[in-house]
Protein backbone atom coordinates (compact mmCIF):
# COMPACT_ATOMS: atom_id res chain seq x y z
CA UNK A 1 0.00 0.00 0.00
CA UNK A 2 1.29 3.12 -1.14
CA UNK A 3 0.37 7.00 -0.23
CA UNK A 4 1.34 9.82 -1.66
CA UNK A 5 2.88 11.48 1.18
CA UNK A 6 5.91 8.79 1.27
CA UNK A 7 5.63 9.17 -2.21
CA UNK A 8 6.50 12.68 -1.28
CA UNK A 9 9.68 11.65 0.77
CA UNK A 10 10.27 9.19 -1.97
CA UNK A 11 11.34 12.22 -4.39
CA UNK A 12 12.99 13.58 -1.88
CA UNK A 13 15.26 10.92 -1.59
CA UNK A 14 15.86 10.42 -5.06
CA UNK A 15 16.58 14.76 -4.76
CA UNK A 16 19.05 13.75 -2.70
CA UNK A 17 20.74 11.22 -4.37
CA UNK A 18 21.11 13.34 -7.13
CA UNK A 19 22.63 16.17 -5.88
CA UNK A 20 25.33 13.54 -4.15
CA UNK A 21 26.19 12.38 -7.43
CA UNK A 22 26.66 15.98 -8.75
CA UNK A 23 28.64 16.48 -6.26
CA UNK A 24 30.61 13.57 -6.89
CA UNK A 25 31.20 14.88 -10.30
CA UNK A 26 32.08 18.22 -9.57
CA UNK A 27 34.26 16.61 -7.18
CA UNK A 28 35.84 14.30 -9.86
CA UNK A 29 36.00 17.03 -12.18
CA UNK A 30 37.60 19.93 -9.79
CA UNK A 31 40.34 17.32 -9.29
CA UNK A 32 40.82 16.14 -13.18
CA UNK A 33 44.36 17.40 -12.59
CA UNK A 34 45.05 16.94 -8.89
CA UNK A 35 48.46 14.25 -9.43
CA UNK A 36 48.66 14.32 -5.52
CA UNK A 37 46.00 13.68 -2.45
CA UNK A 38 46.38 13.68 1.09
CA UNK A 39 48.39 9.65 0.75
CA UNK A 40 50.57 11.18 -1.80
CA UNK A 41 48.83 8.78 -4.65
CA UNK A 42 47.51 10.92 -7.76
CA UNK A 43 43.44 11.64 -7.64
CA UNK A 44 41.03 8.33 -8.13
CA UNK A 45 38.13 9.40 -9.61
CA UNK A 46 35.17 8.10 -7.34
CA UNK A 47 31.91 7.13 -8.46
CA UNK A 48 28.35 6.81 -6.15
CA UNK A 49 26.76 3.74 -5.23
CA UNK A 50 23.09 4.10 -5.79
CA UNK A 51 20.91 1.45 -4.27
CA UNK A 52 17.20 1.18 -3.65
CA UNK A 53 15.67 1.39 -0.21
CA UNK A 54 12.55 -0.28 1.47
CA UNK A 55 10.39 3.11 2.72
CA UNK A 56 8.27 2.92 5.55
CA UNK A 57 4.68 3.51 4.51
CA UNK A 58 3.10 6.50 6.03
CA UNK A 59 -0.31 4.88 6.84
CA UNK A 60 0.45 1.44 8.59
CA UNK A 61 3.72 2.06 9.55
CA UNK A 62 5.33 -0.68 8.47
CA UNK A 63 8.89 -0.73 6.83
CA UNK A 64 8.78 -2.04 3.42
CA UNK A 65 11.42 -4.97 2.17
CA UNK A 66 13.23 -3.98 -0.96
CA UNK A 67 12.05 -7.51 -2.48
CA UNK A 68 8.00 -6.78 -2.15
CA UNK A 69 7.14 -5.43 -5.69
CA UNK A 70 4.25 -3.29 -4.73
CA UNK A 71 6.12 -1.67 -1.82
CA UNK A 72 7.57 1.93 -2.48
CA UNK A 73 11.37 2.34 -3.09
CA UNK A 74 13.23 5.30 -1.86
CA UNK A 75 16.89 5.72 -3.42
CA UNK A 76 20.21 6.48 -1.19
CA UNK A 77 23.62 7.05 -2.18
CA UNK A 78 24.95 3.76 -0.03
CA UNK A 79 28.87 4.36 -0.65
CA UNK A 80 31.21 6.07 -2.95
CA UNK A 81 34.24 4.14 -4.37
CA UNK A 82 36.80 5.15 -5.99
CA UNK A 83 37.84 3.76 -9.62
CA UNK A 84 41.08 2.04 -9.68
CA UNK A 85 41.68 1.86 -13.03
CA UNK A 86 45.22 3.51 -13.63
CA UNK A 87 45.22 6.80 -14.62
CA UNK A 88 47.44 8.16 -18.01
CA UNK A 89 51.35 8.38 -17.73
CA UNK A 90 52.67 11.96 -19.46
CA UNK A 91 56.78 12.06 -19.47
CA UNK A 92 56.86 15.36 -17.05
CA UNK A 93 60.63 15.80 -16.30
CA UNK A 94 60.73 18.78 -14.24
CA UNK A 95 57.28 18.27 -12.65
CA UNK A 96 57.70 17.76 -8.98
CA UNK A 97 55.76 14.41 -8.72
CA UNK A 98 57.52 12.73 -11.85
CA UNK A 99 58.49 9.30 -11.59
CA UNK A 100 62.39 7.97 -11.45
CA UNK A 101 61.52 8.16 -15.27
CA UNK A 102 60.10 11.19 -15.65
CA UNK A 103 56.51 10.18 -15.87
CA UNK A 104 53.68 11.96 -14.26
CA UNK A 105 50.69 9.57 -13.24
CA UNK A 106 47.55 12.02 -13.71
CA UNK A 107 44.02 10.93 -12.06
CA UNK A 108 41.83 8.19 -14.12
CA UNK A 109 39.41 10.96 -14.88
CA UNK A 110 38.26 11.87 -18.26
CA UNK A 111 36.38 15.52 -18.00
CA UNK A 112 33.85 14.57 -21.00
CA UNK A 113 32.36 11.58 -19.16
CA UNK A 114 32.10 13.41 -16.11
CA UNK A 115 30.48 16.23 -18.17
CA UNK A 116 27.76 13.63 -18.77
CA UNK A 117 27.34 12.44 -15.63
CA UNK A 118 26.85 15.83 -14.43
CA UNK A 119 24.06 16.74 -16.91
CA UNK A 120 21.97 13.33 -16.72
CA UNK A 121 22.63 13.87 -12.51
CA UNK A 122 20.95 17.24 -13.34
CA UNK A 123 18.52 16.17 -15.02
CA UNK A 124 17.59 13.68 -12.94
CA UNK A 125 17.24 16.27 -10.05
CA UNK A 126 14.77 17.69 -12.19
CA UNK A 127 12.80 14.83 -12.94
CA UNK A 128 12.49 14.23 -9.36
CA UNK A 129 11.62 17.92 -8.56
CA UNK A 130 8.63 18.04 -11.06
CA UNK A 131 7.83 15.04 -9.17
CA UNK A 132 7.56 16.42 -5.62
CA UNK A 133 5.70 19.73 -7.78
CA UNK A 134 3.15 17.06 -9.01
CA UNK A 135 2.57 15.23 -5.94
CA UNK A 136 1.94 18.69 -4.33
CA UNK A 137 -0.51 19.51 -6.55
CA UNK A 138 -2.23 16.79 -6.19
CA UNK A 139 -2.43 16.66 -2.44
CA UNK A 140 -3.83 20.75 -2.61
CA UNK A 141 -6.62 19.32 -5.31
CA UNK A 142 -7.29 16.26 -2.75
CA UNK A 143 -7.84 19.28 -0.59
CA UNK A 144 -9.95 21.59 -2.98
CA UNK A 145 -12.06 18.61 -3.16
CA UNK A 146 -13.61 19.63 0.27
CA UNK A 147 -13.89 23.94 -0.77
CA UNK B 1 -23.72 17.02 21.64
CA UNK B 2 -21.56 19.62 22.49
CA UNK B 3 -21.19 22.83 19.96
CA UNK B 4 -17.54 23.17 20.10
CA UNK B 5 -16.50 19.17 20.47
CA UNK B 6 -13.33 17.50 21.20
CA UNK B 7 -12.45 17.57 17.25
CA UNK B 8 -12.45 21.50 17.73
CA UNK B 9 -9.60 20.62 20.02
CA UNK B 10 -8.18 18.03 18.61
CA UNK B 11 -7.70 20.04 15.10
CA UNK B 12 -6.43 22.85 17.56
CA UNK B 13 -3.54 20.39 18.60
CA UNK B 14 -2.71 19.49 15.32
CA UNK B 15 -1.93 22.70 13.96
CA UNK B 16 -0.12 23.72 17.04
CA UNK B 17 2.43 21.10 16.49
CA UNK B 18 2.62 21.29 12.59
CA UNK B 19 3.24 25.03 13.10
CA UNK B 20 6.33 23.55 15.68
CA UNK B 21 7.19 21.32 13.31
CA UNK B 22 7.35 23.97 10.40
CA UNK B 23 9.47 26.24 12.69
CA UNK B 24 11.48 23.00 13.78
CA UNK B 25 12.15 22.20 9.92
CA UNK B 26 12.89 26.02 9.19
CA UNK B 27 15.66 26.24 11.55
CA UNK B 28 17.52 23.49 9.45
CA UNK B 29 17.37 25.00 6.58
CA UNK B 30 18.56 28.67 8.82
CA UNK B 31 20.96 26.57 9.32
CA UNK B 32 22.20 24.33 6.22
CA UNK B 33 25.75 26.24 6.21
CA UNK B 34 26.34 26.18 9.79
CA UNK B 35 29.16 24.18 10.38
CA UNK B 36 28.72 21.11 12.98
CA UNK B 37 24.90 22.11 13.08
CA UNK B 38 22.68 18.81 13.35
CA UNK B 39 19.57 18.71 12.60
CA UNK B 40 16.36 18.63 14.59
CA UNK B 41 13.12 17.14 14.08
CA UNK B 42 9.87 16.93 16.04
CA UNK B 43 8.13 13.76 16.28
CA UNK B 44 4.41 14.76 15.13
CA UNK B 45 2.81 11.41 16.67
CA UNK B 46 4.42 12.04 19.96
CA UNK B 47 4.20 15.57 20.37
CA UNK B 48 0.30 15.59 19.20
CA UNK B 49 -0.76 12.50 21.92
CA UNK B 50 0.54 14.53 24.77
CA UNK B 51 -0.94 17.64 23.90
CA UNK B 52 -3.83 15.61 23.57
CA UNK B 53 -3.22 14.45 26.45
CA UNK B 54 -3.08 18.15 28.45
CA UNK B 55 -6.17 19.35 26.92
CA UNK B 56 -8.70 19.65 29.20
CA UNK B 57 -12.22 17.87 28.88
CA UNK B 58 -13.81 21.18 27.40
CA UNK B 59 -16.77 20.79 29.49
CA UNK B 60 -17.98 24.19 31.38
CA UNK B 61 -19.19 22.64 34.71
CA UNK B 62 -15.63 21.69 35.14
CA UNK B 63 -14.04 24.71 35.08
CA UNK B 64 -12.98 26.73 38.10
CA UNK B 65 -14.93 29.70 38.97
CA UNK B 66 -13.18 32.26 38.48
CA UNK B 67 -13.22 35.88 40.66
CA UNK B 68 -13.13 39.45 39.11
CA UNK B 69 -10.41 40.47 36.56
CA UNK B 70 -8.76 37.15 36.65
CA UNK B 71 -7.84 35.16 33.63
CA UNK B 72 -9.18 31.39 33.93
CA UNK B 73 -6.11 29.21 33.71
CA UNK B 74 -6.19 25.48 33.22
CA UNK B 75 -3.74 23.89 36.00
CA UNK B 76 -3.16 21.42 33.45
CA UNK B 77 -2.02 23.90 30.75
CA UNK B 78 0.36 25.10 32.64
CA UNK B 79 2.34 22.23 33.28
CA UNK B 80 1.93 20.07 30.66
CA UNK B 81 4.52 19.52 28.37
CA UNK B 82 4.67 21.45 24.81
CA UNK B 83 5.50 20.77 21.84
CA UNK B 84 9.21 21.85 22.16
CA UNK B 85 9.89 19.74 24.58
CA UNK B 86 9.79 16.83 21.87
CA UNK B 87 12.37 18.36 19.95
CA UNK B 88 15.22 15.54 18.94
CA UNK B 89 18.80 16.73 17.60
CA UNK B 90 19.71 13.64 15.10
CA UNK B 91 22.84 11.86 16.41
CA UNK B 92 23.46 9.72 13.22
CA UNK B 93 25.31 11.86 10.88
CA UNK B 94 25.78 11.66 7.65
CA UNK B 95 27.26 15.01 6.28
CA UNK B 96 29.93 17.24 4.40
CA UNK B 97 33.23 17.94 5.76
CA UNK B 98 31.71 20.56 7.80
CA UNK B 99 29.72 18.39 10.16
CA UNK B 100 26.84 20.17 9.08
CA UNK B 101 24.17 17.01 8.93
CA UNK B 102 21.29 18.89 7.28
CA UNK B 103 20.01 17.38 3.94
CA UNK B 104 18.42 20.27 2.25
CA UNK B 105 16.09 18.25 0.11
CA UNK B 106 14.71 15.75 2.24
CA UNK B 107 14.19 18.76 4.66
CA UNK B 108 12.16 21.03 2.09
CA UNK B 109 10.04 18.29 0.98
CA UNK B 110 9.86 17.87 4.65
CA UNK B 111 8.39 21.25 4.73
CA UNK B 112 5.96 20.61 1.78
CA UNK B 113 5.01 17.61 3.27
CA UNK B 114 4.13 19.93 6.87
CA UNK B 115 2.36 22.29 5.07
CA UNK B 116 0.50 20.54 3.03
CA UNK B 117 -0.50 18.50 5.97
CA UNK B 118 -1.26 21.59 7.69
CA UNK B 119 -3.70 23.25 5.09
CA UNK B 120 -5.36 19.80 5.88
CA UNK B 121 -6.26 20.60 9.09
CA UNK B 122 -6.90 24.10 8.53
CA UNK B 123 -9.11 23.20 5.79
CA UNK B 124 -11.07 20.69 8.32
CA UNK B 125 -11.59 23.83 10.94
CA UNK B 126 -12.54 26.21 8.27
CA UNK B 127 -15.05 23.13 7.27
CA UNK B 128 -16.26 23.16 10.70
CA UNK B 129 -16.95 26.43 11.15
CA UNK B 130 -19.11 26.61 7.88
CA UNK B 131 -20.90 24.38 9.55
CA UNK B 132 -21.70 26.24 12.31
CA UNK B 133 -22.38 29.41 10.85
CA UNK B 134 -25.14 27.50 8.25
CA UNK B 135 -26.73 26.64 11.38
CA UNK B 136 -26.36 30.21 12.91
CA UNK B 137 -27.73 31.58 10.36
CA UNK B 138 -30.70 29.46 9.90
CA UNK B 139 -29.29 27.80 6.93
CA UNK B 140 -29.24 31.12 4.74
CA UNK B 141 -25.47 31.69 5.24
Amino acid sequence: MSDFLSALRIAGSGLSAQRTRVNVAASNLANAESTRGPDGQPYHRRDPVLSAVGFESELNGQSQLPGDPSAPQGVSVTQIVEDQTPGKRVYLPGHPDADGDGFVTFPNVNPINETVNLLTASRGYEANASAVDTLKSMAQRALDIAR
Amino acid sequence: MKLFDTTFTKLQSALDVRLERQNVLNGNIANVDTPGYLPRELDFNQALAAAEARTPNASIAHQQPVGEGQIALDPVQQNGADPQSFVRVATEFQGGLDGNGVDLDKTMVELARNSLLYGAAAKAVSKKMAILRYVATDGVG
